[in-house]
């Protein structure tokens, strides 16, 4: 026990940790990437035309029916082949965000489509522009709705991160094997690899439930009391 | 002195659903000052009217002009719209007093009253404020600016309504039936405050199923059956009882003589 702690922790500390900070640049650029295309795909399943529309439940369905590890690989080896090199990290971020955004999409229709009809009416009818009305009406509303899905996704990501793993990413789990591949301490290696991941997931679980209460509105704040 | 022209003209609107014509060629003028009830049974294409006006319907056919701005003219084939920009323009000046209030949740009263002035018509914030301010006052909510609008009554919300729409410093205020969604006791708190912005000579149409109340703060009301306006006419012409049998029949049906 001593050992683990003193010597062999502190000797391996630094590249899982280095690791998991691949870890988490992955998971935070790729959902802000998924952020961003969930909520034009979003847009586009309400405003765009009709066959815009048709290519854009395909690409839903499609991402969302194939295991994200096969995505990985199919991005990692045949966008060489188109003439394409990505490092593994940025092919990762890609499947990342091409799969989260799938989901993320479906959150935000349905999170704009539960805004009430009047509100857009309302914003509409004294001279908005479909655009404002949307900025400073419609998705603040629907934001609030999707926020907590969109947070256990978050966390989701973090752990499915892992997955990158096998195009060759030097992130938290990959580290791990190869000091395994030198040590042959698997247990010890994974202990400390669990270890950390549920670290950043109960951390991110944290700031996600913060997030949330910031973003309540104050009158919601003051109901709850009152009961 | 020149006589101002209509605020509002209105020829020959029409307006389908697919297959279902509710408005069938509406003809309409409002003069600067003039309060104007709509009435008439529902499903007559009351809303649909009032909501036209403000573009938030699309005229299938017909003449609209609000202001000097036409906003769509032209019969079937050659129908035509004014471009969004110009349909937008107008419309901040003609805002809508909505049945279910449609407030804006996620905003305070003060913040709903300041959207308009501040994103449309290019105020500063501090001068929405203040007009803000004074149009809660003058609706009686001088010290809800800070609330919700899911804690306010039903009648506090249409007030914050009304105020909204003054907000914008309207030429004119649609009423989509703007007590029906009320409990009655708080219906004549919001008919006072249409009575004073009569008083203090806003333009305004309003739909309407208080029928005392049109009879008393209407300069004109409109009867509407089946899609078209079929009487028109001051209080004293349409309460007569020397009108059409049509006209006659309803109102004796919801205002029974005394």
């Amino acid at each position: 026990m001593y050992d683990y702690l003193f010597v062999w922790a502190p000797r391996h500390l630094p590249s899982l940790l280095q690791g998991a900070g691949v870890t988490l640049q992955l998971a935070i650029i790729s959902m802000c990437c998924a952020l961003v295309v969930g909520l034009l795909v979003a847009l586009g399943h309400l405003h765009a035309p009709k066959w815009v529309r048709w290519l854009l439940k395909a690409y839903v369905e499609i991402w969302r029916d194939i295991p994200l590890i096969v995505q990985l690989l199919v991005i990692y080896f045949t966008l060489p082949q188109i003439g394409i090199s990505l490092p593994g990290f940025w092919a990762g971020i890609i499947g990342l965000s091409l799969n989260l955004g799938a989901y993320i999409s479906e959150v935000f229709r349905s999170a704009i489509a539960s805004v009430d009809k009047g509100q857009r009416e309302a914003a509409v009818s004294i001279g908005m522009s479909t655009v404002q009305s949307y900025c400073y009406i419609i998705l603040p509303q629907a934001l609030l709705v999707a926020v907590p899905t969109i947070g256990g996704y978050f966390i989701s990501l973090l752990k499915d991160c892992a997955l990158v793993s096998f195009i060759a990413v030097n992130e938290l789990l990959r580290n791990g094997q190869i000091i395994i591949s030198s040590t042959f301490q698997s247990m010890e290696v994974y202990m400390m690899v669990a270890f950390i991941y549920f670290v950043m997931s109960f951390t991110a679980s944290i700031i996600v439930r913060q997030v949330e209460r910031l973003l309540t509105p104050a009158y919601l704040v003051r109901a709850h009391k009152r009961t | 002195m020149q006589v101002p022209g209509p605020i509002l003209t209105v020829r020959g609107l029409c307006k389908s659903f697919g297959g279902n014509q509710v408005l069938k060629g509406v003809d309409l003028e409002v003069r600067k000052g003039e309060v104007v009830m709509i009435i008439g049974p529902s499903g007559s294409g009351k809303s649909t009217l009032l909501r036209s006006i403000n573009m938030l319907e699309r005229p299938t056919a017909g003449y609209l002009s609000v202001n000097n701005h036409e906003l769509c003219w032209g019969t079937d084939g050659s129908f035509q719209v004014a471009p969004e920009r110009d349909i937008r323009k107008v419309r901040a000046k003609v805002p809508i007093v909505f049945q279910h209030f449609n407030l804006f949740k996620h905003l305070s009263v003060l913040e709903n009253l300041v959207q308009g002035p501040i994103h449309v018509l290019g105020r500063s914030r501090k001068e929405a404020l203040a007009t803000a301010r004074e149009r809660l006052a003058a609706v009686g909510l001088a010290d809800k600016g800070d609330a919700y609008p899911a804690e306010l009554s039903g009648g506090q919300q249409q007030r914050v309504g009304i105020a909204r729409a003054l907000a914008m410093h309207p030429d004119m205020i649609l009423f989509d039936e703007p007590t029906s969604a009320l409990d009655p006791e708080l219906v004549s708190g919001i008919l006072d405050v249409i009575r004073e912005l009569a008083d203090r000579g806003m333009t305004m149409v309003i739909v309407t199923h208080e029928m005392s109340f049109a009879r008393r703060l209407g300069d004109t009301i409109h009867f509407m059956e089946a899609g078209e306006i079929i009487a028109s006419g001051s209080p004293q012409e349409l309460f007569s009882g020397n009108g059409s049998a049509r006209v006659n029949a309803f109102l004796n049906l919801i205002a029974p003589s005394p």
